[in-house]
């Protein structure tokens, strides 16, 4: 059932949508690097966490401010309990590429990010777990993984 | 590679495309993507704050930081909004994936411009393979939402 309400997109937002995504994906190397400075600084990752997470939310306290969007808190509280728990496995995202950055350096930590992540996400989509939409693995989802996997490969054997 | 690196690896990586998960589903109640990331980061921020209080993670002399360094988490917050807004048309897989390419072109481009302190160093052959076969991966899982979309079923 589900299925039938994604095949009614328009597909023209499709486009716009994956330029967005992939100039969103280019801002995480830099912020791997900018808390793996912050966490040489501060001789914890936990704090460099904190600290980031915290102007993380001023900022967006400020968009939210500026837009004129209001959040129906109503309906959020409806939303199932972990939907609220995304900061959770976000801080563990933070703190696992701030260690891995201080000890690979950012190109392996990025490779190697990625590796775990397009696995949990097509794994997800496949399993249509947390709510989502279920997307099955087909021919062409099983061969994106396998050259999502080729690249890292290439990727660590060049940097080793 | 030891457990930590492991652990951390796994933990960043699941962090993200499983965090997108939870953030569609609360945006989709609260019918912005902005307020869904403020509750996102007010989360994860106490829980680190919690962690550190508690004394995990703390290694080694702490020196003030310069205030640039505090852009990260600016970063973060823009990531995290706009990957959401991009994973409501293009699903989890999709999602993760594309920006998983722009992250791959942004870690070749940074020590090849030299930024951010880093050395000055050209992507190797291998690296640019390496890109060329991510972005082959983006347009075989393009193509595909792409039929499922103009498909009647």
């Amino acid at each position: 059932m589900n299925e039938m309400h994604g095949k009614r997109r328009e597909p023209r937002a499709f486009w716009p949508a994956l330029v967005l995504t992939v100039l969103a994906g280019g801002l995480l190397p830099l912020q791997f690097a900018v808390n793996g400075a912050l966490a040489d600084h501060l001789g914890s990752v936990t704090l460099t966490g904190t600290l980031s997470y915290a102007a993380g939310t001023l900022g967006l306290l400020v968009l939210l401010g500026l837009s004129r969007q209001r959040p129906d808190w109503t309906a959020a509280r409806q939303a199932p309990r972990w939907s609220w728990l995304g900061g959770v496995v976000g801080s563990a995202y933070v703190v696992g590429s701030v260690v891995l950055t201080q000890a690979l350096g950012t190109a392996v930590a990025t490779t190697l990010v990625i590796a775990a992540q397009v696995v949990t996400a097509i794994g997800l989509d496949h399993l249509g777990g947390l709510g989502l939409e279920r997307r099955r693995v087909n021919p062409a989802r099983a061969g994106a993984l396998a050259l999502v996997l080729a690249a890292l490969g290439l990727r660590l054997w060049g940097a080793a | 590679m030891n457990l930590g690196l492991l652990l951390g690896t796994l933990g960043a990586g699941i962090g993200l495309a499983a965090g997108l998960a939870f953030n569609v589903r609360l945006a989709r109640a609260l019918g912005t993507p902005l307020a869904a990331t403020l509750v996102n980061f007010v989360v994860g921020g106490v829980l680190l704050a919690l962690l550190w209080l508690a004394g995990v993670g703390r290694e080694g002399p702490a020196h003030l930081p310069p205030l640039w360094m505090l852009t990260g988490g600016l970063l973060g917050a823009t990531y995290v909004t706009l990957n959401l807004i991009g994973a409501a048309r293009l699903g989890v897989g999709v999602g993760t994936v594309a920006a998983t390419l722009g992250q791959l072109l942004v870690a070749l481009a940074l020590p090849a411009l030299g930024w951010l302190g880093q050395a000055q160093r050209l992507p190797s052959a291998a690296e640019g393979l390496s890109a060329l076969l991510l972005l082959a991966a983006v347009a075989l899982l393009a193509g595909d939402r792409q039929r499922a979309a103009g498909r009647p079923r």
